[in-house]
């Protein structure tokens, strides 16, 4: 009864004026960035943050949600017409959504993609309505130590999932913990590693994230400069016809929730969710040869999966405060700055506040499934703006929202500096994501591992002898060591296979 | 980066108002080591790669003098700004960036100029009230 009036009263904030106004222009510039191959929500959340300074909470959150849910749809676009994923996400989506459009069936293809779509955020939200209220009556009671045990556990899977390489991911992770050491230490207030007046403020957050992924994506897309994305002749025709998903209810589901599960896990997102729910429909079809052919089940499985994973993405985010993708790390940025900390007390304190995310989520489907239809003329125009031109204004819009963070040169320097070593981070395979997160989680982090020991008076069995911390402690070893051992044998295994080979 | 937070966190103060409180250096101290750990553990992959040429693949970037470029343009850009003022350093920034992304049609050289000047102005320091340089 409680979560209904919840949810009402988060319908209401959502159904005036600005908050719709928000929903509109946030999906219209999500549906532009998931049309362009190589920008991901990512990018534009990190870009738009700056704008939502002067916007009250609920339109600043729905006008990010709404980014965030339909780039992954339009993600496909491109991946269908071009071959080129607009997101990483959508990649699984082209396997036979090219194949698809190659034998004339374009149309379908998007339709199945886009009705997939709404399907799989249409479940995902419910789940995530239905499932964060659970997960908040647990969280109520955590405290420092399970606190701290959550951070750890949360980088550890990040740390794994973002890179190939184990060890790359953690150095990604340990480089942001430290970075974020800078400025006052928030128990004593001593100032570290402020090498001028401007660090005792610390790294602002806002900044570094638009410098990791907004500013060294463009140095990527520099090095793209003559990619060519072929250009359509004709536009393909869509319509709003459910008949396509005949024998598909099964499936569908199956996507839905295999997406979701997946988003929930930090640093796993929707990309490993739409490889997961690709897989896993090849494996369990009937014809598992036609996959990669042009089989339109290929092209549900992934979409449905991957706007599932988006609202599993935000559960962690609400009900925890962890980041469950570097989308929602940078979307705890635009809350924090916004005064609102995510997490179990969100709930208690303002619970209106998360069931108006839930609303928008559920709002936006229809207007998410309407633009995508019925504006893919648009979207097909929007993958052929020249990649040079995009780097320039995104550089440009970057540059100002760094300094709209306090209206000095600091942050810039601070946007430009991690933009270049972000850059050359991931040439050499260290993503930003595990960064970001590290920064978003340090002060977590530490503040509730030395109030923990504190309160128990230095003793660190604390975090063993509480069964919440001590069970996420060693789920988070066995997420170090389990892929880590894994991966040791597997290249050890072709290593001597190698050395056979070229040994006489 | 590890070797510099370690050295530096020599200097942190060690007083503490409570004695079971780790103190302000315990953090750093944790994290830059075991940052030290994994980039040496790395670096000795990294050799035996080379030397084996096993699972050896060497970084390229495909447009260096472009990427090159666009970085030391950003940077003298960011770093003329406070003198020059935005609006002058960015007249002559935005079509620089534009010819190091291949765009060599001066519609779009002056059509961005321009919209990015508008979009400054209108935006941030109107709409916004941001105080550019």
């Amino acid at each position: 009864m409680l979560m209904l009036q919840d949810f009402i009263g988060g319908l209401d904030l959502v159904l005036k004026a600005n908050a719709l106004t928000a929903l509109l222009i946030g999906t219209v510039i999500g549906y532009i960035v998931g049309a362009i191959p190589g920008l991901t929500s990512s990018i534009a959340l990190a870009v738009i943050i700056p704008f939502t300074f002067h916007m009250s909470p609920v339109p600043a959150i729905v006008l990010m949600v709404s980014i965030y849910m339909a780039s992954e749809y339009a993600g496909a676009i491109p991946a269908i017409l071009a071959n080129a994923p607009g997101t990483p996400a959508a990649a699984p989506t082209a396997f036979d959504g090219y194949p698809m459009r190659l034998k004339g069936e374009a149309g379908k293809a998007l339709t199945l993609s886009i009705l997939g779509s709404g399907f799989g955020a249409l479940i995902g939200t419910l789940l995530l309505v239905f499932t964060a209220v659970s997960i908040v009556k647990i969280a109520i009671i955590f405290g420092p130590p399970e606190y701290f045990s959550l951070a750890v556990l949360g980088l550890s899977l990040v740390g794994v999932l973002s890179s190939s390489f184990v060890l790359k991911g953690f150095i990604g992770l340990l480089f942001g913990l430290l970075l974020a050491t800078i400025g006052l230490d928030p128990i004593s207030g001593n100032a570290r590693f402020a090498i001028t007046d401007d660090f005792l403020s610390g790294i602002p957050l806002l900044p570094a994230l638009i410098g990791l992924f907004a500013l060294s994506e463009v140095f990527f897309m520099l090095e793209t400069i003559h990619h060519k994305v072929p250009e359509m002749k004709e536009i393909p025709r869509l319509s709003m016809s459910f008949g396509l998903f005949r024998g598909m209810k099964i499936h569908l589901l199956r996507s839905a929730v295999i997406g979701y599960v997946i988003g929930v896990v930090p640093g796993a997102g929707a990309t490993i969710a739409a490889m997961t729910s690709y897989a896993e429909a090849k494996r369990a079809s009937k014809d598992p040869e036609t996959y990669g052919t042009g089989n339109p089940r290929g092209v549900v499985a992934s979409e449905t999966a991957n706007n599932a994973a988006v609202a599993g993405a935000m559960a962690p985010l609400l009900t925890l405060g962890i980041p469950g993708s570097a989308s929602t790390a940078i979307m705890i940025g635009g809350l924090l700055i916004q005064g609102i900390q995510p997490g179990p007390m969100l709930f208690v304190d303002r619970p209106t506040f998360p069931y108006s995310i839930f609303a928008a989520m559920l709002l936006g489907l229809p207007v998410m499934v309407a633009l995508g239809l019925f504006g893919v003329r648009l979207w097909v125009k929007v993958t052929l703006i020249p990649v040079g031109a995009l780097a320039t204004a995104i550089t440009a819009i970057c540059i100002l929202g760094a300094y709209t963070n306090e209206n000095g040169m600091y942050p810039v320097w601070v946007m430009v500096g991690l933009g270049v070593a972000g850059y050359l981070m991931r040439k050499v395979d260290i993503h930003p994501a595990p960064i970001v997160l590290a920064l978003v989680l340090a002060t977590m982090m530490e503040t509730n591992f030395r109030r923990a020991l504190m309160g128990t008076g230095g003793d660190p069995r604390i975090f063993v002898t509480s069964p919440i911390s001590a069970c996420m402690l060693v789920l988070a070893i066995l997420v170090v060591v389990v892929p880590a051992l894994h991966n040791f044998k597997r290249r050890r295994a072709s290593f001597s296979k190698a050395s056979a080979r070229t040994d006489p | 980066v590890a070797g510099y937070f370690l050295i530096a966190a020599r200097d942190l103060p060690t007083f503490n108002f409570n004695p079971a409180d780790p103190g302000t250096a315990t953090f750093p101290d944790t994290m830059g080591g075991a940052l030290l750990a994994c980039s040496l553990a790395l670096a000795a992959i990294g050799i035996f790669r080379i030397r084996t040429g096993f699972g050896n693949t060497p970084v390229t970037i495909t447009e260096p003098l472009n990427v090159t470029g666009a970085i030391v343009v950003t940077l003298i850009y960011v770093l003329a700004m406070p003198y020059v003022t935005y609006y002058a350093a960015t007249v002559v920034w935005v079509p620089l960036l534009l010819l190091l992304g291949g765009v060599r049609s001066w519609k779009w050289l002056l059509s961005l100029t321009v919209l990015t000047l508008l979009f400054a102005y209108f935006i941030f320091e109107l709409l916004l009230n941001v105080n550019l340089p």
